[in-house]
């Protein structure tokens, strides 16, 4: 009973603290929503509570995010004219982005030793969730799996995004912001969006162009490449 | 205040609708992204004004990263699942999420260039 008041200000209370972490130290290691889960993960797995309880707990904040998605309509209203500018050149990286995160994916994990259920199951995981489950669940991936990867995706980009592509060169904000959505779905995006409107935006695009371009090439690409192995 | 409210509601008609709109799909999508190109719709359309949403927006989105928090700790549902498969999941999901990355940055930023 406890747990279940105690999730979401142990949750905000932990996030505020690791935002003052990073502001003091801006480390992409101290990412504040990387600090924050790992810190709750090792609490719980300390302490032996049941984290299902503080999952409960913490439904509210859960239940956000649908609306956050929505609102990120706002950011890519605002980038309208950019947008239209460069369709053409938003629409090829986002496919080679794709192409690239489905083979490589699938490739890389059957190449380590997965089995084909487990390949499948990761190729997917670059887009948001529900997309992601829905496409491994098609291929016939585990949905968990696909779920877990689609989190460590997320907070990899989330944290060592910006300064992976910054090492890279790549520093135009819509460059930035279409690479973390391509690759990083919502939580890359949510980054962006901190650090400025033109990456949210762009994040956002990437966010849903890829969830379409996945949902429509996974069920045809993947198959191929596990039946060519 | 008030106004943050209201900008809420309405986000929350275009995502409970979105969501309704997903029941009807003879495929599986996320009514959020359904939701969220409608209201980006009505914005350029004109149908609602930027200022009725704007605040409430704002206030989500700055939030936003927060509320993967929950999602993230119940990784620890999945460690014995990983256990067994952790070479091939750890792999595949480092190096495929970079060079994505790095792939729609570059290509993007060249075209653009």
């Amino acid at each position: 009973m406890t747990m279940l008041l105690l999730a979401i200000p142990l949750t905000l209370g932990t996030y505020r603290v690791a935002g003052r972490l990073h502001a003091r130290w801006p480390l992409p290691v101290l990412n504040p929503v990387l600090v924050t889960m790992l810190a709750l993960i090792a609490l719980f797995l300390a302490t032996g509570w049941d984290y299902h309880v503080y999952q409960r707990g913490t439904m509210p904040l859960t239940w956000l995010l649908e609306p956050a998605v929505v609102a990120l309509a706002v950011l890519l209203y605002l980038q309208l004219a950019n947008v239209k500018r460069s369709f053409m050149a938003i629409a090829v990286s986002c496919l080679l982005g794709v192409g690239t995160s489905l083979i490589l994916g699938t490739e890389l994990a059957a190449l380590a030793g997965g089995s084909s259920q487990l390949a499948a199951s990761l190729a997917p995981k670059a887009v948001t969730t529900p997309v992601a489950m829905s496409v491994a669940e098609a291929i016939g991936g585990i949905p968990a799996i696909t779920a877990a990867s689609v989190i460590v995706a997320g907070i990899l980009g989330a944290s060592f995004g910006s300064a992976f592509l910054r090492r890279l060169g790549v520093t135009h904000d819509e460059a930035v912001g279409l690479a973390m959505g391509a690759s990083s779905h919502a939580l890359g995006t949510a980054r962006c969006a901190e650090e400025n409107a033109t990456r949210g935006a762009f994040g956002s695009l990437a966010l849903v162009i890829c969830a379409v371009l996945t949902s429509c090439a996974a069920p045809f690409v993947v198959p191929l490449l596990l039946g060519a192995r | 205040m008030l106004r943050i409210v209201r900008d809420l509601l309405v986000i929350m008609v275009f995502a409970e609708v979105g969501r309704g709109l997903t029941s009807l799909l003879p495929f599986s999508f996320p009514g959020s992204i359904i939701g969220m190109l409608m209201l980006f719709v009505a914005l350029s359309a004109g149908w609602i004004k930027l200022s009725i949403v704007e605040a409430g927006a704002g206030v989500l989105i700055k939030y936003m990263a927060v509320m993967f928090v929950p999602i993230g700790v119940g990784l620890i549902g999945y460690i014995g699942l990983l256990e067994h498969n952790a070479a091939a999941f750890l792999v595949s999901t480092f190096v495929s999420t970079f060079v994505s990355m790095a792939v729609v940055g570059g290509v993007y930023q060249r075209l653009r260039s």
